[in-house]
């Protein structure tokens, strides 16, 4: 059925998004940054996740093997993601911790285009290509078909979700990346080590984007190093909508603004006369952050726009 | 009382010969102007130390610097005889330095018990090896070894990857730790009079309670000395009465030394065993309470800022 099928996809595009997005949000609300080489992140993700991938077999892998192998990708795509945001904020954004806002504003996009570049130069420009394993079929009753791939990435993500609210609800680490997040001299002066705070937030949201890009790997095959430039800013405009420093913002966000694509896309093509083919996504996400910005520029969830100004 | 944390009595046998809190010419200057000049401050182990004088005679300031808030332009800061100053903020709070804030500063969007966990962090394990040799930074354990040996960026990372693994998969030991705190933080909520309060948000306390909850959130860092900022201010004469006796309970059941910056003079001179009044950055007099208020020079030092000001603030009661 064709509304089934486009809320299916809505969803599965907004998850990817708001695994992104939540990146953007934890470190938005701990920093008052945008790193915008977020969408880098998730890039590099995907890279890692497709070298796993093609190092235990690839397009051999098949029956049970594929569990482990997704499982092993998607977990060395979480330490590369993670350890280039490490290093990103250790060279790029801790010098820059006390210089005026729009300076790791700047060295972010500086370390997005040069992250872009090296890995379109090291593929040589060509699409590297995951292997097809994910078996192709769908399930479901009658006209509601869900491919198995998107159930896959809809599960994973809302999974991830769950566990980063545990995370960050109930255990020290993530109690100190909200007591940092409010005020950070007296986070520190209560014993918290505040700049391996930020680390540890970094690692949390640079995880979530190389899982994300595993993910999409699995679902949008093709991949090259500029791939993450799109999906970060749609994942920006996500964080925004939510609200941007909210984590339960970032998750309604996403999967909003992957419905918005999809299903209000379509919503919008059905009045006569209008006719917005899938090219036409872009322009409403981003049509979508600018009356964001506009109306209501603390998103849904958003109740404190400046804490620091 | 069930509440009787086992650190600062251990501390407090260990440094009974000692000065708690000793500053030796500490100076802080801010472009041009001297916030402290050349403070020598002994604070004994056990004390309640009352630190008084005029508004920008430098208290505050003071506190920020043995805090680490501030670095020191010069002098230096010893806790039970071990240098402090030059730590970083969490390493001083670590050796056991804790402290409440003139305006209130509790995570306001955190819930009771949360403020105060937050004080208990450095309490709680985390899971890993990095974690292993910073309890037992003598261990010789060649893993130990190892990660103290990487370069600071790797080491950052695998200590963040540790953290978030042992958050996620919750090993006994990390489980237990928390269990411990979460029993200890309830026992200081208990301790300040805040019992049942637990999930409420902070912001939503009144004023008085809030206090009491900074008090409690200083209190779970185990601290040695404890910097109390006007603990009193804002409040009326009964809740004033009851925040001091339980700045006494603080001292005479936690074992905690207690150094407090305070306007309302009947509360320093009534709780106060030593007193140190500072004037333009300078200490002008150190005493007990009787001593204090027959010095001249704090009186001038009173009376001419309270004569400026139009006389709004009370001299020390001779």
């Amino acid at each position: 059925m064709f509304w089934f099928d486009q809320l299916i996809n809505g969803l599965t595009i907004g998850s990817v998004y708001a695994l992104i997005a939540l990146g953007y949000t934890l470190v938005y609300g701990i920093l008052q940054m945008i790193n915008f080489a977020h969408g880098e992140v998730f890039m590099l993700g995907a890279f890692a996740g497709y070298f796993v991938l093609l190092a235990v077999g690839g397009d051999d892998l098949g029956g049970a093997t594929i569990i482990p192998a997704i499982v092993l990708a998607m977990f060395v795509a979480a330490l590369a993601s993670s350890s280039a945001a490490v290093v990103i904020e250790r060279i790029a954004y801790r010098p820059l911790r006390n210089a005026p806002r729009l300076a790791p504003l700047i060295s972010a996009i500086g370390v997005s285009v040069a992250l872009q570049n090296i890995v379109l130069r090291m593929t040589g420009g060509r699409d590297r290509v995951y292997p097809r394993i994910f078996p192709g079929g769908s399930f479901g009753f009658g006209d509601f078909q869900v491919g198995y791939i998107q159930a896959f990435l809809i599960v994973a993500s809302v999974l991830m979700m769950a566990a980063l609210l545990v995370f960050i609800q109930r255990t020290r680490t993530g109690r100190a990346m909200r007591a940092v997040a409010e005020n950070r001299a007296t986070a520190s002066l209560m014993g918290i080590d505040v700049d391996r705070t930020i680390v540890t937030t970094f690692v949390v949201g640079a995880a979530l984007a190389g899982v994300a890009g595993v993910l999409q790997g699995l679902w949008i095959p093709n991949i090259r190093g500029t791939m993450g430039f799109l999906p970060g800013i749609k994942a920006f405009t996500a964080a925004v909508v939510g609200g941007i420093g909210s984590v339960p913002g970032a998750m309604v966000g996403g999967f909003f603004l992957g419905l918005t694509e999809t299903v209000g896309r379509e919503l919008l093509s059905a009045i006569p006369g209008v006719h917005l083919p899938n090219e036409w996504s872009d322009v409403i996400a981003f049509s979508l952050l600018v009356l964001v910005l506009v109306f209501r520029p603390t998103g849904i969830f958003g109740e404190r726009v400046s804490r620091r100004a | 009382m069930a509440t009787s944390p086992a650190e600062p009595t251990l501390r407090d046998e260990a440094a009974t010969a000692m000065t708690r809190l000793r500053t030796r010419s500490l100076t802080m200057r801010f472009e041009g102007l001297v916030a402290l000049d050349a403070v020598d401050l002994e604070v004994r182990p056990g004390a309640i130390h009352g630190l008084i004088g005029p508004n920008g005679a430098g208290k505050t300031t003071l506190f920020n610097v043995v805090t680490g808030y501030h670095r020191p332009t010069s002098g230096t800061i010893e806790l039970d005889g071990r240098r402090i100053d030059g730590l970083l903020r969490h390493e001083i709070a670590e050796a056991g330095v804790s402290r409440t804030f003139q305006n209130i500063r509790l995570f306001g969007a955190m819930n009771v018990i949360e403020n105060v966990l937050v004080g208990r962090h450095s309490k709680i394990a985390v899971a890993g090896v990095e974690l292993a040799g910073r309890m037992r930074p003598h261990s010789d354990h060649r893993a130990l070894a190892a990660v103290r040996a990487l370069p600071s960026a790797p080491r950052a990372m695998l200590h963040g990857l540790l953290e978030v693994a042992g958050a996620i998969a919750q090993p006994p030991r990390v489980r237990q730790t928390e269990r411990a705190a979460i029993e200890h933080c309830a026992e200081l909520l208990q301790f300040v009079g805040l019992v049942g309060r637990e999930h409420e948000l902070a912001n939503n306390l009144s004023y008085g309670d809030q206090r009491r909850l900074e008090l409690a959130r200083a209190l779970a860092t185990d601290p040695a000395l404890l910097l109390l900022d006007e603990p009193t201010a804002g409040m009326n004469p009964a809740e004033s009465a009851s925040v001091v006796r339980l700045v006494r309970r603080i001292r005479d059941e936690l074992g905690v030394t207690v150094l407090l910056i305070e306007h309302a003079m009947s509360v320093v001179m009534g709780v106060c065993e030593r007193i140190t009044v500072l004037d333009y950055g300078r200490k002008i007099a150190e005493g007990t309470p009787a001593e204090i208020q027959g010095n001249a020079a704090v009186i001038e030092a009173y009376l001419g800022t309270s004569a400026a000001q139009g006389g709004g603030r009370a001299a020390p009661r001779a």
